[in-house]
């Protein structure tokens, strides 16, 4: 043990730690890689020691194939042969760059999302992601919660009729298509930061998922600065035209016989009523990625006006023929910025979303609350054109008086006069966080960890305790503490922002779910809030969601006898519209029909 | 005055319409069958006995119908035509759905396609030793003797007619006076053809599609030759790499995807259904609305057409689709579309598909001033003045103003 820590310190002495670990990938996949003739790229990932999977600290690559019962050989990014070029190149034939370009993309996507939260990631138990590129023989990959939260990705041969650009019956791998990794890996982020979405207790919750997984893939385009100044250039800054940039998984799309892309940015034209007709949640959640997408085209139209008209002698109007390239550079980077810091802002959002039955308009309500946070005044209107984009597919904010700025934010919890949150809890929380930024993945913990999270967790919930009619928990139910870190950012005039965020979630008594639960199709009946503090433990805001309670109980509550209505209303509803209902068992039909596994094999 | 007469064929549909007029009265049959989970307690046999025995004693030529209506090829619709006697039936018009018309290029891919998948079902849940579930995707299966007395049968040379959606345009009635018909489904609007494919093939068709097509290679089989030279067998790979060894049920997992099965097969069971024709028949003020089994999809076009609307408004006769399932009737054609009309229900409860029918959906029928009738319940019924029932219950009847 001395020994290999001598040995170690003797190393690290002799090389500084590289910081990044440049790996290569397919941009969007093997088959737009081949018709532009060039679209593999290079993406660094924070550096990490791995052993061979690749295996690292949060994520694990396993490659076992389930139709072969075999394993293929893993990959060893460490191996010097593959150090000195950057990874394995790209190539259908090796399931070892497979493996890579799944820990590549996890990899990114995490780190992006690391920044945006502005804390370290951490699975629940300190478990690994666990990843397998070839784990079935199907024209599907999916997140499984229930299984531990593994990522599976399947493998398929192309149609034969109707292989789009593929060979017929080529085989096409999901695991090579990096929009599914980042759709797959969105499920398993979004899952770890609010388990209970895996819920479906209102039309929007699997929409969410699905669209925010959508929207997390096309973002994750503009974060590779040759691809995107390729097709600004191509297509003379307009990026609404068709591009693999703007679409996802054309490949998969095409090789399953639809003739398309699976889905793009680029939704129909804007229709306020569509969402009132759209109920499966991929479609649902493409609305909400074009509401996105809508805000993101405006705000990038308007930063590169300017540009256009410097570049122009005023008019705007660019000539025919190549632009230069020194433009394509600064309006490719002017995309980029706009799309990341959209792309944080929906990932900010989460601070502020409830533990439990999210809709379209928390989130949105979520976005602009976190926003002007860190930019209270949205100088380069990017908040004001994701409102618009919002309203423009019908996705309205509920309980708010007016669609400007201040009315969408969540309310300042001042009036609910809560105490402050235990100073103790909050200074372990900030000190904890603090820490994690300074140590590097993949290596032993230096320091001892700060805190007992089971200390805090019991704190907390007295907390709770204490106030639970202030918090939004009243009504009969168990009170958990679902979840509590804190996050660092920087705001607009630099500086730095400490949040603390707990969250309560409320599950109601086992005889009410047994009243309700079969009727309700197996859904779990459950409230909760989420709190925000800031670093003295002044509550700022309290979302919350009441816990359905039956009308005729001692107790009940307005918001609480709401919600169960609402649950019974969307039960209806999907009754309605779901197909299974006769093949499942009634009284879990609803959980049984609504699962990641099934509802995308149904559409992908 | 027209009549409707209900059988009591158990889970499936058979549904005798007469128009009284001089001389011999107009007859039509909308079909005939019953769901193999869901016999009723009269055999189907006995069912088109006492159908052909009723017409014959129109006249005293032979038995003749004027119009034979299949309205998809589901078991529970079509079984009863796979009979001997229906061969001295003299008929006038068999009206099947356009995606029978063995002429149409569009239908045959689409008739094969649903096949294909029912059939690659089938093998799957057989092969699992579901025999239950087997037997619920054979209702799917094309039942060829059934089918060939519609294509080809009856006596009188009938002609058929290939039904698709004609919208809210009345087509004459031959036979009825003040009688006509309003084509309602199934769409053959490429936008609406959707609700009509079945399902995409899936993880469960892998195996069958290997079987059925050499071409596609050995699938399973060709597996272990994805990435030659890079195959490691479980063992040394846990030997070697013990970091990345995980529990063997989550492998395990991978491979099995019921849930994935269940929904192909509802899928397809909606698919065929949603191929149902739907049609609205005119006597006098009568409206009779036959849909079939048309479910979730197949409604769509019709409630968001305003001339079909304000036309199903007027229904005076509600055939029930789909038995009263959870989305056989949108609830928004119960709520808001439909006013005071007598509905039928042709329903037997089965285990698997308990709530078939759907308790709201049979609530909200029953409200007055509408009224039901059903195979199964018997509450209420006799308040509705006009229903007559057979005495051993073979069939009940509602009389119809016109």
């Amino acid at each position: 043990m001395m020994m290999r820590a001598m040995a170690v310190a003797e190393q690290a002495a002799r090389y500084p730690e590289p910081d990044r670990r440049p790996l290569q990938v397919f941009a969007f996949d093997p088959m737009v890689a081949r018709l532009s003739g060039q679209e593999t790229t290079v993406i660094s990932v924070p550096y990490e020691p791995l052993s061979p999977g690749p295996s690292g600290e949060l994520i694990q690559v396993i490659d076992y194939d389930s139709a072969a019962g075999c394993y293929y050989e893993p990959v060893d990014l460490d191996d010097p042969r593959v150090l000195l070029q950057d990874g394995l190149p790209p190539t259908e034939r090796d399931p070892r760059f497979h493996q890579q370009m799944v820990y590549a993309v996890v990899s990114a996507l995490l780190e992006n999302f690391e920044r945006a939260l502005g804390r370290r990631f951490r699975w629940r138990g300190d478990k690994r992601l666990r990843a397998f590129p070839h784990a079935f023989l199907g024209r599907n990959a999916l997140f499984d919660p229930d299984m531990d939260g593994t990522l599976q990705f399947g493998y398929f041969r192309a149609d034969e009729k109707n292989p789009g650009r593929n060979l017929p019956g080529q085989t096409v791998f999901t695991c090579l298509s990096h929009d599914i990794i980042v759709h797959e890996a969105t499920h398993a982020l979004v899952h770890r930061l609010r388990e209970r979405y895996k819920e479906p207790t209102n039309l929007d919750v699997y929409a969410f998922h699905e669209g925010f997984a959508d929207a997390v893939a096309l973002f994750q385009h503009f974060t590779l600065p040759d691809i995107v100044d390729r097709y600004i250039q191509q297509n003379r800054t307009d990026l609404t035209a068709r591009t693999p940039l703007v679409d996802l998984a054309e490949q998969f799309g095409e090789g399953s016989g639809m003739g398309r892309a699976l889905r793009s940015a680029l939704g129909d034209a804007p229709d306020p009523s569509l969402i009132n007709r759209t109920f499966e949640p991929h479609r649902r959640g493409s609305i909400l990625v074009a509401a996105i997408f809508d805000g993101f085209f405006t705000a990038y139209q308007t930063a590169i006006a300017d540009l256009l008209r410097i570049a122009t002698a005023g008019s705007g109007v660019l000539p025919a023929g190549a632009i230069h390239p020194d433009l394509v550079r600064r309006v490719s980077l002017e995309a980029r910025t706009a799309a990341q810091r959209i792309l944080t802002m929906c990932i900010r959002a989460f601070q502020y979303l409830p533990p439990v039955d999210v809709t379209f308009s928390d989130f949105l309500r979520s976005i602009v609350t976190a926003d002007r946070d860190l930019y209270p005044s949205d100088e380069d209107g990017l908040r004001t054109a994701l409102i618009e984009g919002f309203r423009r597919r019908g996705i309205y904010p509920s309980m708010v008086t007016s669609l400007a700025d201040e009315a969408l934010s969540w309310p300042d919890a001042s009036d609910r006069n809560l105490p402050p949150v235990d100073r103790e809890v909050i200074n372990a929380l900030v000190l904890d966080t603090a820490v994690g930024f300074r140590e590097r993945r993949g290596e032993a913990q230096v320091t001892k960890p700060v805190f007992d999270p089971a200390w805090a967790a019991a704190k907390l919930h007295q907390y709770a305790l204490n106030n639970l009619d202030r918090l939004g928990l009243a009504g009969p139910g168990r009170i958990k503490v679902d979840g509590f870190h804190a996050a660092f950012r920087h705001g607009s005039n630099g500086q730095l922002r400490v949040d603390v965020v707990i969250r309560y979630l409320q599950s109601v008594p086992p005889e009410v779910q047994e009243k309700f639960g079969a009727a309700l199709g197996g859904i779990a009946m459950r409230g909760g809030s989420t709190v925000v503090a800031d670093a003295t433990g002044r509550v700022r805001h309290v979302i919350t969601k009441a816990v359905p309670t039956d009308p005729d109980a001692a107790g009940a509550t307005d918001g609480g006898v709401a919600r169960l209505h609402g649950l019974r209303q969307w039960v209806a509803q999907f009754d309605g519209h779901d197909l299974l209902a006769p093949w499942v068992k009634a009284d879990s039909r609803v959980v049984q029909s609504l699962n990641f596994g099934r509802i995308d094999s149904a559409v992908m | 005055m027209a009549t409707v007469r209900m059988y009591n064929v158990g889970f499936g549909d058979s549904f005798l319409v007469t128009v009284p007029r001089r001389g011999r009265p107009w007859r039509m049959l909308v079909d005939c069958g019953v769901h193999m989970q869901g016999a009723g307690e009269h055999d189907l046999d006995s069912i088109v006995e006492d159908i052909i025995n009723t017409v014959a004693a129109d006249s005293d030529t032979r038995p003749r119908i004027d119009v034979v209506v299949a309205t998809h090829r589901h078991r529970d619709h079509i079984a009863g035509f796979d009979n001997e006697r229906w061969h001295d039936v003299e008929v006038g018009e068999v009206w099947l759905p356009w995606v029978e018309d063995p002429e149409d290029a569009d239908a045959v891919a689409l008739r094969n396609r649903q096949q294909a998948a029912a059939l690659n079902l089938h093998t799957h849940f057989a092969a699992g030793g579901d025999d239950d579930r087997a037997e619920f995707v054979l209702n799917s299966l094309s039942n060829d003797d059934a089918m060939w007395v519609l294509q080809n049968g009856f006596a009188g040379a009938p002609k058929r007619r290939y039904i698709s959606a004609q919208g809210a345009k009345a087509h004459p009635l031959p036979g009825v006076r003040g009688g006509c018909v309003y084509f309602l489904g199934p769409p053959r609007d490429p936008r609406n053809l959707a609700a009509m494919d079945p399902p995409k093939a899936q993880r469960w068709l892998a195996p069958s599609v290997t079987a059925a097509s050499p071409a596609a290679g050995a699938g399973a089989a060709a597996a272990p030759d994805l990435f030659p030279g890079f195959t490691v067998p479980a063992g040394d790979f846990a030997r070697r790499h013990p970091h990345l060894v995980v529990d063997d049920k989550l492998l395990a997992s991978f491979r099995e995807e019921p849930v994935d099965t269940l929904t192909a097969a509802s899928l397809l069971d909606r698919a065929v259904n949603n191929t149902s024709v739907m049609f609205l028949l005119q006597v006098g003020d009568a409206l009779l609305l036959f849909p079939g089994d048309a479910q979730w999809g197949a409604w769509q076009p019709l409630l968001d057409d305003a001339d079909v609307r304000s036309l199903l408004t007027r229904t005076t006769l509600y055939k029930v689709s789909h038995h009263g399932s959870h989305n056989g009737t949108p609830v928004e054609m119960a709520t808001d579309v439909l006013g005071g009309v007598l509905s039928l229900i042709s329903v037997r409860p089965i285990e698997r598909w308990a709530h078939i029918p759907k308790e709201e959906l049979v609530a909200s029928l029953l409200t007055p001033p509408r009224h039901l009738v059903s195979s199964v319940f018997v509450d209420n019924e006799a308040a509705v003045t006009g229903v007559r029932c057979h005495p051993t219950g073979l069939w009940k009847e509602a009389e119809l103003a016109t």
